[in-house]
């Protein structure tokens, strides 16, 4: 299985490497083939707006940069794994960045979900969504946020499944390694 | 709420002109100079291209009494360029406690705006202001959130079976304007 590792966190967070590292070694024990990629380290542009991913070029963003491999890698993997340090109870700017020019891959038609207006899939098939959350300490505020927002973008896209989980500096690494072993179960499953 | 001298908008779309956000915010602040309160007009992203943008805003914000930020909604939440302003901010304020335990009271509130007829899918964003301004010190006035995108069609004035019509048709007609034949429905 193919698997994609967003890491929008900064350089200097000592969590966020544990966790990728945990995630890492969970990916291989199930023999997944996991691509970190340290969204620091790579430049792009924020999405503009302009819809021309829908209207002019459909399915491919207009801005020709690193943004465009992104979405393209996030429909070749079977699992998407984003990691965010939790910011006013969203994703970072960092990764929400990458997050935003994720639209193309979505049709601008719409239909609904739950009685809601969302968009039309563009494609047949979608991969598994798992979500990280970073914390210093706990924080119910900021939980409640991330949780919700997370629910949200899992309505958006038709996953073919999708978890998100919460951690903190104050989890030790036996906590941090079992709980990233389950997540990986619950989106990944075993084989 | 005690009397407000100066409000400060900071439009958050990654559009440069035209845009709802700033249409809203402009109306607002019109109101607000009619009542003899000073107002100033930040655009976040071109403010934050320019070379001292970071030092303009973090000046405009700790000098306003009222700050409104307007933005659309981006995938649940809000454009990445306006979560980075906000990280600044609160980063600032963080940094320079004095700035924040010494001023006066500073008020926020916020304006989401979305495509969607469901005011209520801009919940989360306006969360998450909520909680930026609790970190960083502002009073929060609460939020606003408008569906029905840049047209501001009021959901009680369209069913959403019309909504459903009229918006995936004037997506084929923007396509086909711009020869993006490969669209489908």
């Amino acid at each position: 299985m193919k698997i994609l590792i967003l890491n929008g966190s900064t350089k200097d967070d000592p969590l966020a490497e544990k966790i990728c590292k945990s995630l890492s070694e969970a990916l291989k024990a199930q023999n997944y083939e996991g691509n970190l990629l340290n969204l620091t380290d790579i430049e792009i542009a924020p999405c503009l707006g302009c819809f021309g991913c829908w209207v002019k070029t459909p399915g491919l963003c207009v801005i020709d940069d690193a943004g465009r491999d992104i979405a393209r890698s996030y429909m070749q993997s079977e699992m998407v794994v984003f990691i965010s340090p939790i910011i006013f109870g969203g994703y970072s700017s960092e990764l929400k960045k990458f997050f935003d020019r994720l639209i193309p891959v979505l049709s601008p038609f719409f239909k609904k979900v739950g009685g809601e207006i969302h968009h039309k899939m563009r494609y047949k098939r979608y991969p598994r969504f798992l979500v990280i959350g970073v914390l210093p300490e706990p924080n119910p505020e900021k939980e409640e946020i991330f949780n919700k927002l997370t629910a949200r973008n899992a309505l958006n896209v038709e996953y073919q499944s999708w978890a998100s989980g919460i951690f903190y500096g104050t989890h030790s690494d036996n906590e941090i390694n079992e709980e990233i072993r389950k997540l990986v179960m619950k989106v990944g499953g075993s084989r | 709420m005690s009397v407000v001298k100066k409000t400060l908008l900071l439009v958050g779309s990654p559009k440069y002109a035209g845009s709802s956000s700033e249409s809203l915010g402009t109306y607002l602040l019109e109101q607000l100079s009619e009542k003899g309160i000073v107002t100033e007009n930040i655009h976040i992203n071109q403010l934050l291209k320019k070379t001292n943008g970071e030092e303009e805003l973090l000046n405009a914000v700790n000098n306003c009494g009222l700050l409104i930020l307007s933005f659309p909604l981006y995938v649940d939440s809000l454009p990445s360029g306006t979560i980075k302003a906000l990280e600044i901010i609160a980063q600032d304020r963080a940094q320079n406690r004095n700035v924040k335990e010494n001023s006066k009271q500073q008020f926020m509130l916020a304006i989401c705006q979305s495509g969607f007829p469901e005011a209520h899918q801009s919940n989360i964003a306006l969360a998450i202001c909520r909680c930026f301004a609790g970190e960083a010190g502002f009073t929060w006035a609460g939020g606003l959130a408008l569906g029905g995108g840049g047209a501001l069609i009021r959901k009680s004035l369209m069913p959403g079976w019309i909504y459903l019509f009229m918006g995936n048709l004037v997506w084929r007609m923007q396509a086909r304007k711009n020869g993006a034949s490969s669209v489908k429905k």
